[in-house]
């Protein structure tokens, strides 16, 4: 792995410096210095002897052994400082590259930690929560870092709508939330008409996708992370607001009554229980159903009547940075998994990926197909993924956070 | 007169090694690598290439006197 330094450019320099301090060694040891000053005095002397100035033969002959000299003694005192720095170089490669292991190393210890011990990953973050996070936060204003500027505004590039398959369980749901991560601030808000055309909603929330601590232009960032969690409003929440907005006004109907099911990947779950538990985002929406995989979301609160399904992998420390369990009982579902080891290979970062979310969730509906009990989490669910003669149309938004010109 | 002019030829064909021994080293100043100490190294890389090309210039100096003593004895 990388982690910034690259022992091999160094290495190339040095061999590079090395490979300079043994031509000029080889140039110097061959320059004919003694020769050239004998043959420019034999040469002048012959000239003068044939009648020639001696004066201006002195100065010539002067000049030349002056240039000689200078060039022999700068060329050996540059083959010393090529040499030299070629083995610091060499030095300094051996340096990164045992960074590099050590770091790589320690990374992969990490992630099988935390992996391995998820009840201490959720009490470090209670307590990181609790001393951390505030100061951290204020370390970042003082950088401008982890900042939601109050001169940024969220704009939205709209696609033409177009049919897709309807989600037909909680693997689709999941899946979809994936799909969306894979493109810079796309939110998906997929309407799905039943036989009868009745409409439903689903709106499918990106994880995280830019890991700078400065806000950039995606909204789907670190800044929105550690906003969402402390339920505070983020440029990405606002630009899902707009887009579920603007797809439901594109219909030219009252849709205030119709089921809504927020849905999302890691920051994607935050955002959307965050979006589901604000008075003002349901406020003319009816908001049915959160489903969320990989998310702390244990801090956060719902009101009764809309349903939560959490999706946690056990070795995923990413549900446990809240510092607290997910939530069961009343209108949360929280369904903890253990993925199988050669899935995850013992490391967190594998136990959060998005991909081994949709299995997960896959493998859950196929249980669940084959008991007849029916679960809460399927309440939750089923209005948006089941019934015959069902069709959906997505409507894609592109968000980008930017910055409006308070002179303008 | 031939040995000067000769001579003159090797200390312009060392100023050749000389620049293209330059190159190499302003390019392996040139990779973007980061880490601690990688910006002096790459300013102390610039001031060896700058330093080889400063030598070379030399050397075209020492044939520069050369044939202009060539030239003197010629004309003399």
């Amino acid at each position: 792995m990388r982690v910034g330094v690259r022992p091999d450019d160094v290495a190339a320099a040095a061999v590079a410096l090395q490979d300079a301090a043994a031509e000029v060694e080889d140039i110097v040891g061959s320059l004919p210095v003694g020769r050239t000053m004998a043959i420019a005095a034999a040469a002048g002397l012959e000239a003068v002897v044939g009648g020639a100035d001696a004066l201006t033969w002195s100065r010539a002959v002067s000049h030349v052994e002056h240039e000689v000299l200078r060039a022999a003694a700068i060329g050996r005192a540059e083959q010393a400082e090529l040499a030299t720095m070629g083995r610091r170089l060499h030095r300094l490669a051996a340096v990164y590259a045992a960074v590099e292991d050590g770091v790589g190393a320690a990374l992969r210890g990490l992630d099988r930690f935390v992996h391995a011990h998820p009840a201490l990953v959720e009490g470090g973050a209670h307590v990181g929560h609790r001393v951390a996070l505030e100061p951290l936060l204020g370390l970042g204003s003082r950088l401008g870092w982890l900042e939601e500027r109050t001169d940024a505004v969220v704009v939205l590039d709209r696609r033409a709508p177009a049919e897709a398959p309807p989600p037909t369980g909680l693997g689709d749901l999941v899946a979809d939330d994936v799909d969306v991560a894979a493109e810079d601030g796309l939110v998906r808000v997929t309407e799905v008409v039943d036989r009868d055309g009745r409409s439903v909603w689903v709106v499918a929330i990106s994880g995280t996708q830019s890991w700078s601590p400065a806000p950039g232009e995606n909204p789907f960032d670190v800044t929105a992370d550690v906003h969402a969690v402390r339920s505070q409003s983020s440029a990405a929440a606002i630009g899902v607001h707009l887009a579920l907005l603007e797809a439901q006004r594109s219909t030219g109907r009252d849709t205030s009554a119709e089921p809504i099911l927020l849905t999302g990947h890691s920051l994607g779950g935050i955002l959307a229980v965050g979006l589901a538990a604000d008075p003002a985002f349901r406020h003319g929406r009816r908001v049915t159903g959160v489903v969320t995989a990989g998310s702390p979301t244990g801090r956060l609160s719902l009101p009764r009547t809309i349903g939560s399904v959490a999706l946690e992998h056990r070795g995923d420390p990413v549900p446990r940075l809240d510092g607290v369990p997910g939530r069961q009982g009343g209108a949360w579902t929280t369904v903890v998994l253990d993925p199988p080891p050669d899935d995850t290979d013992g490391l967190g970062s594998r136990a959060h990926s998005g991909e081994l979310y949709v299995r997960s969730a896959r493998e859950v509906e196929a249980l669940s197909r084959r008991d007849p009990a029916v679960e809460s989490w399927e309440q939750v669910v089923a209005p948006f993924t089941e019934g015959e003669g069902r069709r959906a149309i997505a409507h894609e938004y592109v968000l980008t956070r930017q910055w409006q010109n308070p002179r303008s | 007169m031939d040995e000067l002019l000769e001579l003159a030829m090797r200390w312009e064909a060392s100023a050749d090694r000389l620049r293209r021994r330059a190159g190499v080293v302003r390019w392996a100043a040139t990779p973007d690598w980061q880490g601690p100490g990688a910006d002096r190294c790459r300013e102390e890389l610039v001031a060896r290439w700058a330093a080889l090309v400063e030598l070379a210039r030399q050397h075209d100096g020492v044939a520069h006197r050369l044939r202009g003593l060539a030239a003197w004895v010629e004309t003399s």
